[in-house]
């Protein structure tokens, strides 16, 4: 399984998102989109938005710390 | 058959719950749980009575906690039942009675009860919302023993969570991050005997008689006593292309979505506290920031206010509001109008972040309770409402001062006041 999670540092639903897949023993790239310009680009194309958290779940695309889906694709 | 229940562990749940031929009532008990107190001597009585057609067995929650964990059982007690190697049935939670506890036992043993059904709650205090006022409350109704839930439609913290640092609330350090502080009161609240419930969005609240009764799309509360603290949420933009751009060029978090505006240009509109703070914020990651107020003089307090005007990067508009969003894909521009000239104008732009004020969360009280003409709940000095066994809290309240330190403070009473209703019946 490979998952991305999209964040900045002072996101808090980021810091939600990261502390979730953890407590799942989920293994994940950080990748903070404020200090990487490729990345950023990256993930808006992928999500078509501007919002963090995006979780790329095996090219699944979640924006935002939805659960729900999440669990769905975990 | 034995009639009495055994008490099971991780090593052995499996062969004698899933394994068994028998159906099974599982109880999750822990030590200092008032519930389980009530409960045990009911659940002796049903393995006396039912114990040649079921199996009882109870698991001492706290030294099974993985157990526990992976059939999402957050509290005690706790009744699950199982029937061929699958959980039926609704679960029991809290205060169960007798009748409750009796029906459910038959409904599996007659058969008409095999699907998993609605859980059910039954509970002292039922808190709506997890937000500073929620969970202050929380902290002193569970502590004086109550049976204490708290329920969010979201994650616990509410809008602190959000907050990057927290300057003013008493007794931190005036940098501490808002998460931090939410999860500091999140745990004292659990340790004194809470149930979180998170993700759980309300359908419909029934606070006539004794009982109040709450209904999320899965469970079922019951409570003594309830309240209320669902704060408030950022009131939106009143502008044409608002939800189309929403996410992608408006924002109403800065310090979740700041970042992603690197050397752009951004506007911020509003001139309270939270605009004009935020607004500082962005200037880490934008090129310059504007904002927009529709007044000639900003609401902010004086320090915020310098802070903002002495830096080179940000540039104010007065007197005007944005009118419509323009763009594709993304925003690319605003039209604003001056509510003095009336004059209209565009300005191109790459995101705008929106601070303009709070609204109640109060959609589901409506005609339950009595609420001022903006949506607000009316509570008098102690927290109570109109509605006997109703109280309020934080910002979800009629008045003037809504901070972190004022949403405790209303907490506090809240849980107090609870606790007397409580027990002065
Ligand atoms: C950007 C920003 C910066 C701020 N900075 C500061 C500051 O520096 N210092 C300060 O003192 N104050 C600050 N505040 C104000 C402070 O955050 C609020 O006064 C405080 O959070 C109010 O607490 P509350 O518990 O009443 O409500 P909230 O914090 O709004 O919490 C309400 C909770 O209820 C939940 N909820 C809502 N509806 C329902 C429902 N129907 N069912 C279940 N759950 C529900 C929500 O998910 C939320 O978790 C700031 C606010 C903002 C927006």
């Amino acid at each position: 399984m490979s998952v991305k999670v999209y964040s900045t540092p002072t996101c808090p639903y980021c810091t939600m998102a990261k502390e979730y897949l953890e407590s799942k023993n989920v293994q994940f790239d950080y990748i903070d989109v404020s200090a990487d310009r490729n990345a950023a680009n990256e993930m808006i194309t992928k999500s078509g938005q501007r919002g963090v958290p995006v979780l790329d779940i095996n090219g699944n695309i979640v924006v935002g710390f939805d659960k729900a889906k999440i669990d769905s694709l975990i | 058959m034995s009639s009495k229940p055994s008490v099971i562990d991780n090593q052995s749940f499996e062969k004698e719950v899933l394994k068994s031929n028998l159906p099974v009532a599982v109880y999750f008990y822990s030590e200092d749980c008032p519930p389980c107190i009530t409960l045990s001597p009911l659940f002796d009585k049903m393995a006396e009575a039912y114990g040649e057609q079921m199996k009882f067995v109870k698991v001492f929650r706290q030294q099974n906690r993985q157990l526990a964990e992976s059939y999402n059982v957050k509290s005690s007690p706790a009744l699950l039942f199982f029937k061929d190697g699958e959980e039926v049935c609704s679960r029991l939670n809290g205060y169960i009675s007798s009748p409750e506890l009796r029906a459910v036992i038959e409904g599996i043993l007659g058969g008409t009860c095999i699907r998993r059904e609605r859980q059910q709650v039954h509970c002292d205090v039922l808190i709506l919302g997890g937000g500073p006022a929620g969970l202050s409350a929380a902290i002193y109704a569970a502590r004086a023993k109550l049976f204490t839930v708290v329920i969010d439609e979201g994650l616990p913290g509410g809008q602190v969570s959000t907050t990057f640092h927290v300057a003013n609330y008493p007794g931190t350090n005036g940098v501490i991050r808002g998460l931090d502080l939410m999860e500091n009161m999140k745990r004292q609240a659990v340790d004194f005997g809470t149930q979180l419930d998170e993700m759980k969005e309300i359908h419909e609240v029934n606070f006539d008689g004794e009982e109040k009764h709450i209904k999320t799309q899965d469970t079922d509360y019951y409570a003594k006593c309830v309240i209320i603290a669902t704060g408030a949420q950022p009131r939106k933009l009143p502008a044409e292309g608002e939800r189309e751009f929403r996410g992608r060029g408006v924002h109403y978090c800065a310090t979740c979505d700041g970042a992603l505006y690197q050397d752009t240009n951004v506007v911020v509109v509003g001139g309270g506290n939270s605009a004009v703070e935020e607004a500082v914020f962005l200037t880490r990651y934008a090129k310059h920031v504007t904002i927009i107020h529709q007044f000639d003089h900003f609401q902010a307090s004086k320090a915020a206010q310098e802070e903002a005007l002495k830096n080179p990067n940000i540039s104010v508009i007065w007197d005007s509001e944005i009118r419509k969003i323009n763009g594709e894909n993304f925003v690319t521009s605003i039209t604003i109008e001056n509510l003095k000239t009336r004059e209209q104008k565009e300005l191109e732009t790459d995101g705008v972040f929106v601070y303009i004020g709070m609204q109640p969360k109060t959609d589901v009280f409506k005609d339950k309770i009595a609420l001022d003409e903006y949506g607000y709940i009316v509570g008098d000095e102690d927290m109570k409402t109109n509605v006997d066994g109703i109280f309020v809290a934080g910002d979800v309240r009629v008045k003037k001062i809504r901070q972190i330190a004022t949403a405790t403070s209303d907490g506090v009473i809240a849980g107090i006041m609870a606790e007397r209703y409580i027990n002065g019946k």
